[in-house]
C-alpha cells in the first residue's frame, strides 16, 4: 500500500502491487442487447481510475455489473483475487465495493442521518461507524448542518455529497462513483472533485465514471475510454488528456482539423 | 424469442421466399375458413343434442347451458379486452356493466318491473337499449377516471364495481332487492318461442352476437381508433403528443367495452328469465379479467381461448369433477351398530372430508388455476402478437420482417446511432506506440 | 360574551380563519411559517372548545358551579380573547420565506411536510374527541331518541373501534404496496385466517362454545391469558402464511407484467377463502362471549356523569378496551420497528429506492419477505381482536373480502405506502362506516336498513378520494412513473 497516498503520482502498476479490482473480458446484456463487450480493466490500490465515454457507451453498465446489479454473461470480476461476478449486490458490498450511483439515488423520505446509516447497513462495529460518520461530516460539513433534514428536500449538490458520503460509510476497499458532477454548477463540480481527491488521499481506491472528461482525467492516475461497450483506449490520466483524439472527441477541441 | 438468424447483407439481394407472398390467396383462404367455422358452430347444437343425449338425459342440457354461458363470457372477455388489452385501462369492476345490461333488459321486459304497467317492450327492442345503456354508463363512470392510470384506475373501477351491485341490491322498491327481477318476457322469432330451456335458440342468438363482435373488433383494432388505443397503452404522453385526443379515445374504449357487457347482460338476463344482484359481484369481474390475462391480453384469439378455457372449467369441468367426488362420498356406507338397543352411526372422517371437498372446492380449484398459470406463463397463453410487431422495424409487407431481428444486428444499429467508428479507433492506431489500444 | 349570537359570530370568524389557514396550507403550504400554521389552528380550536363549554353551561346549570369547570372556562376565555388573536397577528407579521436562501427554504419546506403530517394526525384525533362533545351540545334534546347525543357518541366510539381494526389491516396493504407496488388481494383473507386461528385457540383453551358465553367458572385471568395466547399464535401463523404466500405466489413474478402478480394475488385469495370454507363450512361461527358479566365498562359514561344525566345510553363494550390497548401497543411497536430498527429502516429504504438499497448491501428479497411477515402478523392480530370485539357471526370464510376491501380503501385514503396514512385512513373509514350504519343522518330506520348502504358510502369515499386526491390524505406527490 505504498502508493496509497499518491493520487496523481505515478501509477501503481509500476510499484508491482497486485490490483484490487480486476475485470476480465466482461460482457453484459440488457435483454438481447449487448451493452458491454469484453471489458477488461484493472484498478490498483490507492488509485483514482476513471472511465470516460459518451452517452450510452456503457460506463454506468460497467459499474452496475461490478456492483452485481447486472450479472455479466461472460467474463470474470474479482476483488483481491476473489471472484465477485456472480454474487448478489449485498455480498459485493460486504466484500468491500460500494457505489454512489448515477443521479444520486438517495432515499428521499429518510433523513440525512438515516441515509448515512443505510450506507453502513452491513457493518456492526458501532464505534467505527461513528468515527466514519464524523469523517464524512468532516469531508462534507454541509451534511452535518442538515442531519435531521429529509434528503429529498436538499439541493442537487447536497444530495450528491450525501450519495458519496453514504457510499463511504460502507468503508469500501473500492469506491465506485458514477457521474458525481452530473447536473451540478461548475463551482460545485470543482468542490466535488476536490473532495474526491481528499477521499483518495485518505486511502480509498476510486473508480470514477464521468462525462466531464477534462475534470475526471485531470485528477485520475489512469483512465479508460469506453465506446459502445468496448474499451478503446487505456493510459495515464495526463497522457489521455494530451491525446488528440480524446481531446477532439470528449473535450470538444478542434485540434488538427483541416 | 425464437430466432432465425438472418444476415441482412445476404438476404437483401436475391429473392428469398420459395413461394411468393400472395395477399389475395390469404384473404380467400381466410374467408373459406370463416365460413367453415361458422357452419360448424351453427350446426353444432343439432348434431350435439342427439349425441350427448346418448350419455344420459341431462348431459345435453347441462353441457349446452355451460356452452351458452361460455359464449356470454367470451362476449364479456372481448369487451373487457378492449378496455384492458387494447387501451391499457385496468378495469376491476367490469361486472357492473354486465349488471346494467341485465337490469336494463329486466326493467324493459320483466313483469315484476316497476315500469311494466306504464311501459314495456320485447327482447328485440330492449337488446339495443341495454347495449346503449351500458355504453352510456361506461362513459359516465369512465369520465371521472380520465386523469388516473395504473393501480389508481383499478381501485376506482373496483369501487364502481362494488357500488353498482350493492346499489341495485339496496333499491328494493325499484329492482326487487336481493330477490331481483323475474318474469322477463322472452322473445319469439318467426313463431319460435324462446324459453329458459330453449338452449339451442339462445346458443344461436349469442353465437351470432359473438361472431358479429369478433368481426367488429377486428375491424376496430386495425382502424385509427385501434391504433390510438394501442399508442395510448404504450405511452400516454407520447400518444397525446402525436395528436391523439386522450379524452375521446379513453371514453370510446370505456363505452365500447361496456357495451359488450351490456349485450351479454341483456341476453344473460333474458335467457334466464330473471336478474339478480348476486350474479354481478366482484368475482365475476375477476373471472373475466383472469380470462383475458390467461389468454394473452390484447390478443383476440388468445382472449377467446382464455374465456373458453376458464368459463368451461368454471361452469362445466369443475362442477363435473366435484360431483364425482360427491358421488364417491355418497357411496361410502356408514357403519352402524346397535348398542343397548339404539342404532349408533359411527362417524366416518373420510366421508366427511370427501363430502366437504366435493361441495366446497370451486374457489380452490379456480385459485390454483390462476396462481399456477401466472407462475408458468405470466404473459398469458397467447401473448399479444401485435406487441411483437410493434417492436419490428421493417415494413409490414415484407414476410421476412416477421423473423425477429438478431441481437447482433440490433446491437449494430445501436452502434451506428451512438458513435462514429472512425473517430478514435482508426486514428489512435496511427498514434504513438505507448497508447494501449483495445478496440 | 355569553349571549348566543355573539358566540355564533365569533365562531364563524374563527372558523373562517381556520379555513383560510387550511387553504393556505394546501395551496402554498411550505411557504407558510410554522408559527402561522400553529396560529391558524390554535385559534379556531380554542374558539370551538370555549363555545362548547359555554354550551354545556347553558344546558346544564349545575356544572359550572363547580370550581374546576369555571377555572377552565376562564382560562379558555383568556386564551381565546388574548393569546390566539396575538398569535394570529404575530403570524401575519412574521416574515415569510423572502430573504431565505435556497437551502434554508428547503429546510423550512421539509419541516413543513413533517409538520403537516403531525397537524393532520393530531387534528383527526382531536376531531374524534370533539365530535362527541359537539354532538352532545347539538343533540341533547333531540326529538327522535336515535339522534340524542348518547346514541351519536356510541356510534362514533364504535366507529373508532372498527376503524382501529381497519387500520391494522390497512397497514399490511400499505407496507406491501410501499415495497413491491402490489395490491395484495389475499391480505383480507389472511386476516380471516387469523380470526379463524384465534377462534380455535380460544375455544380449545377455554373449552367454550361458538357464540356462547364462556363457562361460568372461567376466571377473567384465564380469559386474558387465552386472548394473549390466541394473539401470539395467530400473529405467528399469519406472518408465516403471508411469508409463504409471497414466496410461492409473488416472488417469481417480480419482473413479470404488472397484472400477473395481481391475478396471482386474487388466486391466492380464492384459495384461502376455500380453505376457510373447508374448515368452518359456510355457516358463520362466532367467538365465545368472553366477558359475559360485564358488557360495558363500568362508569365509562363520563359525559353523563358530568352533566348529571342518568338515563344515558352510551355503551362501550369491555372488549373495546382490548381494541384500544391491543391496537395501541401494536402501532407503537410498529412505529418503533419502522423508525428505529435496522430492518425497519431497510424496509423504508427499499420502498423509496430499490436499486440504491441493493447498493447499500440490503437484501431486497429478505426485506420484502419481512414486510410480508409484519403485514401478516398485524392482520392476524386484527383477526383475533376483531373476533373478540365483534363476537357474533364473525368467523366466516368470506370475512376477509369486504373487510379487506374496506381496509384497502383506508390505505388508499391515507395515501398508499404511507404508514401514518393507513392509520388515519382506517379511523376515518371506521367513522364513515359506523355513521352511515347509524341513523345519524336522520333517515328513519323503518324505511331501509342503513347498514346496507355503508359499503356504498365507503366505496363512494374511495372513488371521490381517488378522483380528487389520488395520493391520499398524507400521500406525497410521487414522481409519475411513465
Amino acid at each position: 500500500m505504498t502508493t496509497a497516498n499518491q493520487p496523481n503520482g505515478a501509477t501503481a502498476t509500476q510499484t508491482g502491487t497486485e490490483p484490487v479490482l480486476v475485470l476480465d473480458k466482461v460482457s453484459s446484456f440488457y435483454g438481447n442487447i449487448q451493452a458491454l463487450r469484453n471489458i477488461s480493466l484493472k484498478v490498483f490500490p490507492g488509485e483514482i481510475v476513471t472511465l470516460i465515454g459518451s452517452n450510452g457507451a456503457g460506463k454506468t453498465t460497467t459499474l452496475k455489473t461490478i456492483s452485481g446489479l447486472i450479472r455479466p454473461r461472460t467474463g470474470t470480476i474479482s476483488l483481491n483475487g476473489e471472484r465477485i461476478d456472480s454474487v448478489s449486490p449485498e455480498l459485493v458490498v460486504a466484500k468491500g465495493i460500494s457505489q454512489s450511483p448515477e443521479g444520486r439515488q438517495i432515499f428521499p423520505r429518510m433523513t440525512v442521518l438515516e441515509n448515512l446509516e443505510m450506507g453502513a447497513f452491513l457493518r456492526k462495529d458501532k464505534t467505527e461507524i461513528a468515527a466514519d460518520m464524523e469523517n464524512v461530516f468532516k469531508l462534507f460539513p454541509r451534511l452535518k448542518e442538515r442531519v435531521r433534514q429529509r434528503a429529498g428536500t436538499m439541493s442537487g449538490g447536497e444530495q450528491q455529497m450525501l450519495a458519496m458520503g453514504r457510499a463511504l460509510m460502507a468503508r469500501p476497499k473500492v469506491l465506485l462513483l458514477d457521474e458525481p458532477s452530473m447536473g451540478l454548477s461548475p463551482l460545485l463540480v470543482e468542490t466535488i472533485f476536490q473532495i474526491i481527491i481528499d477521499i483518495n488521499r485518505e486511502g480509498t481506491t476510486i473508480l470514477l465514471v464521468e462525462q466531464n472528461a477534462l475534470a475526471a482525467l485531470s485528477i485520475a492516475s489512469r483512465g479508460y475510454v469506453l465506446q459502445t461497450g468496448s474499451i478503446v483506449l487505456e493510459d495515464k490520466g495526463q497522457s489521455l488528456l494530451d491525446n488528440e483524439n480524446v481531446r477532439r472527441t470528449y473535450l470538444g477541441e478542434t485540434v488538427g482539423v483541416e | 424469442m425464437a430466432q432465425v438468424k438472418v444476415n441482412p447483407a445476404t438476404t437483401s439481394g436475391a429473392p428469398k421466399s420459395p413461394r411468393p407472398f400472395n395477399r389475395a390467396d390469404l384473404e380467400r383462404n381466410k374467408i373459406i375458413l370463416w365460413v367453415v367455422l361458422a357452419v360448424i358452430f351453427l350446426v353444432l347444437p343439432f348434431i350435439g343434442k342427439p349425441v350427448l343425449e346418448l350419455f344420459g338425459p341431462t348431459v345435453f342440457s347441462s353441457t349446452a347451458s355451460a356452452v351458452n354461458s361460455t359464449l356470454l363470457f367470451v362476449l364479456l372477455a372481448l369487451g373487457l379486452n378492449i378496455v384492458v388489452g387494447y387501451a391499457g385501462l385496468l378495469d376491476l369492476g367490469y361486472a357492473a356493466f354486465f349488471a346494467i345490461g341485465a337490469y336494463t333488459m329486466g326493467f324493459l321486459t320483466a313483469r315484476g318491473s316497476p315500469l311494466y304497467d306504464t311501459f314495456h317492450t320485447n327482447f328485440w327492442v330492449a337488446l339495443p337499449i341495454s347495449f346503449l345503456m351500458a355504453a352510456l354508463f361506461g362513459v359516465l363512470l369512465g369520465a371521472p377516471t380520465l386523469g388516473l392510470r395504473g393501480d389508481y384506475l383499478a381501485i376506482v373501477t373496483l369501487g364502481f364495481g362494488e357500488i353498482v351491485p350493492i346499489t341495485i341490491n339496496n333499491l328494493t322498491k325499484v329492482t326487487g332487492g336481493d330477490t331481483g327481477l323475474s318474469g322477463l318476457e322472452q322473445p319469439s322469432f318467426f313463431g319460435y318461442q324462446f324459453t329458459a330451456s330453449s338452449l339451442e335458440g339462445w346458443y344461436l342468438v349469442t353465437l351470432i352476437v359473438v361472431f358479429f363482435s369478433i368481426f367488429m373488433i377486428r375491424r376496430l383494432v386495425n382502424s385509427r381508433i385501434g391504433r390510438a388505443w394501442m399508442a395510448m397503452r404504450e405511452d400516454e404522453i407520447a400518444a397525446a403528443a402525436m395528436g391523439i385526443n386522450l379524452v375521446r379515445t379513453k371514453l370510446l374504449a370505456f363505452g365500447l367495452g361496456a357495451s359488450f357487457a351490456g349485450f351479454a347482460g341483456a341476453i344473460f338476463a333474458n335467457s334466464l328469465g330473471s336478474a339478480n344482484p348476486s350474479q354481478f359481484k366482484f368475482d365475476v369481474s375477476v373471472l373475466i379479467l383472469a380470462m383475458i390475462i390467461l389468454g394473452g391480453m390484447g390478443n383476440l384469439w388468445g382472449v377467446i381461448a382464455g374465456a373458453v378455457a376458464l368459463a368451461m372449467s368454471d361452469r362445466y369441468i369443475i362442477p363435473f369433477l366435484t360431483e364425482q367426488v360427491r358421488h364417491v362420498a355418497d357411496g361410502i356406507q356408514l357403519t352402524t351398530s346397535v348398542v343397548n338397543g339404539t342404532r349408533v352411526t359411527e362417524a366416518n372422517p373420510i366421508k366427511d372430508i370427501l363430502t366437504n371437498v366435493g361441495t366446497n372446492s370451486r374457489l380452490l380449484i379456480f385459485g390454483v388455476i390462476l396462481v399456477t398459470m401466472m407462475l408458468l406463463r405470466p404473459e398469458g397463453l397467447f401473448p399479444n402478437s401485435r406487441r411483437k410487431m410493434e417492436l419490428r422495424t421493417a415494413p409490414a409487407d415484407d414476410p421476412q420482417a416477421l423473423i425477429t431481428t438478431d441481437p447482433l444486428t440490433q446491437a449494430d444499429e445501436f452502434r451506428s446511432i451512438n458513435y462514429n467508428p472512425s473517430d478514435v479507433t482508426d486514428q489512435s492506431g496511427n498514434n504513438d506506440g505507448d497508447k494501449n489500444i483495445k478496440a | 360574551m355569553n349571549s348566543l349570537p355573539v358566540q355564533v359570530v365569533l365562531l364563524i370568524v374563527w372558523l373562517g380563519l381556520g379555513a383560510y389557514g387550511t387553504y393556505m396550507l394546501l395551496q402554498k403550504g411550505y411557504r407558510v411559517n410554522n408559527l402561522k400554521i400553529l396560529a391558524y389552528y390554535v385559534a379556531p380550536v380554542v374558539a370551538i372548545l370555549y363555545l362548547i363549554i359555554n354550551q354545556i353551561q347553558s344546558i346544564d346549570t349545575a356544572w359550572p358551579a363547580n370550581l374546576p369547570g369555571s377555572l377552565i372556562n376562564i382560562a379558555l376565555g383568556i386564551i381565546l380573547l388574548i393569546v390566539s388573536p396575538a398569535l394570529v397577528i404575530a403570524a401575519f407579521l412574521l416574515p415569510g420565506q423572502k430573504g431565505l436562501d435556497a437551502p434554508a427554504r428547503a429546510l423550512q419546506r421539509d419541516a413543513f411536510v413533517r409538520m403537516r403530517t403531525r397537524v393532520l394526525l393530531i387534528g383527526a384525533i382531536f376531531l374524534a374527541l370533539v365530535l362527541p362533545l359537539l354532538a352532545l351540545s347539538l343533540f341533547k334534546t333531540a326529538a327522535p331518541a336515535e339522534l340524542r347525543y348518547d346514541g351519536v357518541i356510541s356510534v362514533i366510539i364504535n366507529g373508532l373501534f372498527s376503524g382501529a381494526l381497519f387500520a391494522l389491516i390497512a397497514l399490511g396493504y400499505t407496507l406491501v404496496y410501499g415495497i413491491v407496488e402490489l395490491i395484495n388481494f389475499a391480505h383480507g383473507d389472511v386476516f380471516m385466517m387469523g380470526s379463524l386461528v384465534g377462534f380455535t385457540v380460544i375455544t380449545i383453551l377455554l373449552g367454550a362454545q361458538s357464540g356462547r358465553p364462556v363457562k361460568a367458572d372461567t376466571s377473567i385471568f384465564m380469559v386474558i391469558i387465552a386472548i394473549i395466547l390466541a394473539l401470539i399464535i395467530s400473529m405467528a401463523f399469519c406472518g408465516l402464511l403471508n411469508y409463504l404466500i409471497n414466496r410461492i405466489a409473488y416472488k417469481r413474478l417480480r419482473n413479470a407484467p404488472r397484472l400477473a402478480p395481481l391475478i396471482s394475488a386474487i388466486g391466492v385469495s380464492f384459495i384461502l377463502q376455500n380453505i376457510g370454507l373447508y374448515l368452518i363450512s359456510s355457516a358463520p361461527k362466532g367467538y365465545p362471549v368472553l366477558f359475559p358479566n360485564s358488557t360495558r365498562v363500568a362508569n365509562t359514561d363520563l359525559v353523563s356523569d358530568i352533566i348529571g344525566n342518568t338515563d344515558s345510553l352510551i355503551t362501550i363494550p369491555v372488549t373495546g378496551i382490548l381494541v384500544i390497548v391491543g391496537v395501541g401497543i401494536l402501532l407503537i411497536g410498529l412505529s418503533y420497528l419502522i423508525n428505529r430498527t435496522k430492518i425497519g429502516k431497510a424496509m423504508r429504504a427499499v420502498a423509496q429506492n430499490r436499486e440504491a438499497a441493493a447498493l447499500m448491501g440490503i437484501s431486497i428479497e429478505r426485506t420484502i419477505s419481512f414486510a410480508f411477515i409484519i403485514g401478516g402478523a398485524l392482520a392476524g392480530a386484527a383477526g383475533v381482536i376483531y373476533g373478540v370485539y365483534q363476537v357474533q357471526g364473525t368467523v366466516r370464510y368470506d370475512l376477509g373480502f369486504q373487510n379487506g376491501l374496506f381496509a384497502f380503501t383506508a390505505a388508499v385514503l391515507g395515501g398508499i405506502g404511507n404508514v401514518n396514512g393507513a392509520v388515519l385512513g382506517g379511523l376515518f373509514i371506521g367513522l364513515i362506516y359506523s355513521l352511515s350504519q347509524s341513523s345519524f343522518f336522520g333517515l328513519s330506520a323503518s324505511y331501509v336498513d342503513l347498514s346496507i348502504w355503508a359499503p356504498v358510502a365507503v366505496f363512494g369515499v374511495l372513488v371521490l378520494v381517488m378522483i380528487f386526491r389520488p395520493t391520499g390524505i398524507l400521500g406525497e406527490n410521487v414522481q409519475e412513473k411513465v
